[in-house]
């Protein structure tokens, strides 16, 4: 436990930091702040809870070298979400290429959802993630954001780091495959 | 928005990653550590380059004056004007008018240059990965992240400390000098057989009288064959021959080597670099065990710790060690590694709930890390 000393400290200490707008910026403070974060969107990207742990250390590992590029304090949960995306997407596609060679073992996404879902629930979405495993990684990661993580379109376009016309077709990609799949399900 | 879309918006908030404060932490504490193995490359690199851009300012400046880059670099500046800087900040001031340095050679692990008369300052930004020797006559003052000056009156050496620690070697004789600490040591010739201790005065005020006064201390076990075998080993480990070193070291007993810290941790570098960790152990303890006498006690108990934990797998006694080390000098340099090895030790060790009160320490004692 804390000593009340070092607590008030660290409060002062922060207090200090907010003032000057820099609090965000200190990689402690950023990984305490956002680490849950960029853990359910690297969940919800990737299915898997197994992978979110690498996941949020290379995330905060690439925010721990690069948090002092950032000028704009507020700016930082923006910039974290595009680093988790472009990370995702990259083991997706390292995923994809183990499994091609066949050294990576077939996803089970029965524990994909939590505790409170449905019966119904968790065998919606271990079905959907099931089908997004033969999605494209561009369009599979521009769909969960827009339909599972619930971001604008023009949201899904920034994090993508794409153009929203480009989003939109990946949106439609995914949506194609998913449809084919569910149709004939 | 069809009945499928629909039926995944009410879903979605079930996708969430089974998230506890145990989880976090143990994530963060591996960033912490990833991001201080990451640390040294990035510094590594940039040491390599402030080099090279030294190597190549001194080649310029020594075809310039008609001379090879190595062999002359006089004193041609105002006096306490840096003669020398290094892009990682380290720098080289003359002290005196008369002072000389020359053969000036930079490589990407090591500098070195000679102090032919004078006096210089130095001020060395710590990097472990790079020697910086100064050879001042026959003997050699290797700097260990320090600011230190070195002084060469006719056959008298003057080494003062001002910050961190520098080993000055004479022959067979060596000496780590802490801060605050001078030596004066006559170094023309180089002695036949080891020469009386230095004296290390606890100020420099006091060093000058007390350096030339003292007597020579020479312990009964210390026979002429034993002095010789001392200096080969010795020799040999500082020419990083361990293997030889070792070989030497085990025909005449680990056991005979003094209660000096100094030769107990280089007989451990010796046992442990020439792949006999286990021998290195004991060494290591009973220079840790010097304690409040001798402030390289740190030091050993977390060289203890690394063998313990990487070499011989044994993460409950590293534990220990590393929070002797954290222990022996909580506000020295190692204070914080010495804590963070603790925690991985004592998690490698299955102790889970001692490593999560030690990481609440931790993050009381450091709360930014690394900085």
């Amino acid at each position: 436990m804390r000593s009340s000393r070092a607590e008030l400290e660290m409060v002062q200490r922060r207090s200090a930091q907010e003032h000057a707008g820099t609090a965000s910026l200190d990689p402690d403070y950023l990984f305490r702040s956002h680490a849950r974060y960029v853990a359910a969107i690297a969940h919800r990207l990737l299915g898997r809870d197994q992978d979110v742990d690498d996941t949020v250390q290379e995330v905060f590992l690439i925010a721990v070298r690069g948090h002092s590029s950032i000028r704009d304090a507020q700016a930082v949960r923006g910039w974290l979400a595009r680093v988790t995306v472009r990370v995702a997407r990259r083991r997706l596609r390292a995923r994809r290429i183990r499994g091609f060679f066949g050294l990576d073992e077939a996803s089970a996404y029965d524990r994909i959802a939590d505790g409170a879902a449905s019966p119904e629930q968790r065998a919606l979405l271990t079905q959907v993630y099931a089908v997004l495993d033969r999605v494209p990684c561009d369009a599979r990661v521009a769909w969960v954001l827009r339909h599972v993580e619930g971001e604008r379109l023009e949201d899904v376009a920034r994090l993508c780091g794409c153009s929203l016309a480009t989003a939109k077709r990946r949106i439609a990609q995914a949506e194609r495959l998913l449809d084919e799949a569910f149709t004939h399900d | 928005m069809t009945d499928f879309h629909t039926r995944v918006a009410e879903s979605r908030e079930h996708v969430q990653p089974r998230w506890t404060c145990e989880r976090e932490r143990e994530i963060h504490f591996r960033v912490l550590r990833a991001a201080e193995r990451r640390k040294p490359r990035f510094v590594r690199r940039a040491a390599l380059l402030c080099m090279a851009l030294v190597a190549c300012a001194v080649l310029w400046q020594g075809s310039r004056f008609g001379s090879t880059a190595s062999a002359r670099l006089e004193r041609l500046r105002p006096m306490n004007a840096p003669l020398l800087v290094l892009a990682d900040g380290s720098a080289v001031r003359v002290k005196q008018p008369e002072t000389r340095l020359s053969n000036l050679r930079v490589v990407p692990d090591s500098v070195s240059l000679e102090l032919v008369t004078g006096a210089a300052r130095f001020e060395i930004a710590p990097n472990p990965r790079r020697h910086f020797q100064v050879r001042a006559g026959t003997a050699t003052v290797t700097v260990l992240g320090t600011v230190f000056e070195v002084a060469l009156r006719g056959d008298e050496l003057q080494v003062t400390v001002e910050r961190g620690r520098v080993r000055v070697e004479h022959g067979a004789r060596e000496h780590v000098l802490d801060a605050g600490e001078q030596l004066t040591w006559s170094v023309r010739a180089v002695p036949s057989k080891p020469p009386p201790a230095p004296a290390l005065p606890e100020s420099p005020a006091q060093d000058a009288r007390r350096a030339s006064a003292k007597p020579a201390v020479k312990t009964a076990r210390e026979t002429p064959a034993a002095d010789a075998r001392k200096s080969d080993w010795r020799e040999l480990a500082v020419r990083k021959q361990y293997d030889a070193a070792y070989e030497l070291l085990s025909a005449s007993g680990f056991a005979a080597v003094g209660n000096d810290a100094g030769d107990l941790l280089l007989a451990a570098d010796v046992a442990r670099l020439s792949g006999h960790p286990m021998d290195a152990t004991p060494l290591l303890q009973r220079a840790t065990q010097l304690g409040a006498h001798d402030a390289r006690a740190g030091l050993a108990a977390f060289t203890l710790g690394r063998v313990l934990l990487e070499d011989l797998g044994q993460p409950a006694r590293a534990a220990s060690a590393f929070r002797k080390a954290y222990a022996l000098a909580p506000r020295g340099p190692l204070a914080e590694n010495a804590l963070r090895r603790e925690i991985e030790s004592l998690r490698k060790a299955g102790q889970h709930d001692a490593a999560e009160l030690k990481l609440d320490e931790y993050r009381r004692r450091f709360p930014s890390p690394g900085r």
